[in-house]
């Protein structure tokens, strides 16, 4: 969780295990076979930004994280995003952390002019995904 | 933390709970909390695979000392646990009716309620537990969830084995807690 990996290398196969309310975001850049995997837990950080480092449990920062490192291995635009997760395990709870998750990953890929290509949200399930470099596919595990 | 604290408000917290099962059931009913580990975070050394199915029962705990309480109990002991709570068979354990849920969530009411009034009377400080709400899933996507809802700087929390008599056989459970660091050294 809170974490963002980035790789050039075409056979790694990135993956996250047991996603509930968190939000997997997968950034794919086809030209170049490189992507970067974020696993994010909430929409947006209550207060001020510390010390200029982005803190990857948040949406915003973590795909502004995701960009830089994309960025750093060569990627200079024409990406694609896959999002996966935002589930709400407790229907009960009046504060809908997962939806609020989908939401604002769907508005800052949009700011940054990046499509999503393919999405498995919401529900109140959960989702384990792995995430290919060499084809860009995302395969999302669900358990009944 | 302190784990001897944790440790002895086991043994009340039991007897509460047991008495109040054994009402619930009007039955004699044995709950046992056994053990307390301190764990770094509420992820560390889960007592489930994070893909293994599980029913959760998550209660947001207030006042002094804020955190969280999340009961476990593997998805094959579930229906000999409503069976016993309830007296009716259970028909799909993989699609709880809506009073089947509830009986799980008085369960965790029961235990998590008990165990929360033993800490605050050791503490001497005013712990409550909130609304129980249930969930059936991936053990990991509800741990998820649970840790989404805690302040950023909970990290410690406390595991804790949860023994219940059923006609058949004692079947296991676990409560994890978890509270905000902070508040936890105030006390």
């Amino acid at each position: 969780m809170s974490e963002v990996f980035a790789t050039a290398d075409a056979r790694e196969v990135l993956t996250a295990v047991g996603v509930g309310s968190c939000l997997i975001i997968a950034l794919y850049d086809p030209r170049l076979r490189i992507g970067a995997l974020a696993h994010a837990v909430l929409p947006v950080r209550n207060g001020a930004a510390g010390g200029g480092k982005h803190d990857t449990r948040y949406i915003d920062e973590a795909i502004d994280e995701m960009l830089e490192q994309l960025a750093a291995l060569g990627s200079r635009g024409g990406l694609e995003a896959k999002i996966v997760g935002g589930a709400n395990m407790f229907p009960g709870l009046k504060e809908d952390i997962g939806s609020e998750n989908i939401s604002r990953a769907r508005r800052k890929l949009n700011a940054t002019g990046i499509p999503i290509v393919g999405e498995s949200v919401g529900g109140a399930i959960g989702r384990s995904v792995e995430f290919s470099l060499n084809t860009g596919s995302v395969t999302v595990k669900i358990k009944f | 933390m302190n784990l001897a604290t944790f440790l002895s408000i086991n043994a009340p917290a039991a007897a509460a709970a047991s008495e109040a099962l054994a009402k619930l059931t009007r039955r004699s009913a044995s709950v046992k909390l056994l053990n307390a580990k301190l764990l770094s975070s509420m992820g560390d050394h889960p007592p489930f695979d994070r893909e293994e199915i599980v029913s959760g029962v998550y209660l947001p705990i207030t006042g002094g000392l804020p955190g969280a309480a999340l009961l476990c109990f593997q998805e094959e002991k579930v229906s000999p646990l409503i069976e016993m709570l309830r007296k009716t068979k259970v028909e799909n354990p993989s699609r709880l009716t809506e009073l089947e849920e509830s009986a799980l969530k008085e369960l965790g009411n029961i235990i998590c309620g008990n165990y929360v009034t033993a800490l605050s009377n050791a503490l001497r400080v005013r712990i409550l537990p909130g609304v129980p709400h249930f969930t059936r899933a991936m053990f990991g996507s509800m741990l998820e969830e649970v840790v989404a809802r805690l302040p950023p700087d909970a990290r410690g929390a406390v595991l804790v084995d949860v023994e219940i008599d059923l006609p058949s056989e004692a079947m296991l459970g676990y409560l994890l807690l978890c509270f905000e660091p902070e508040r936890l050294i105030d006390v």
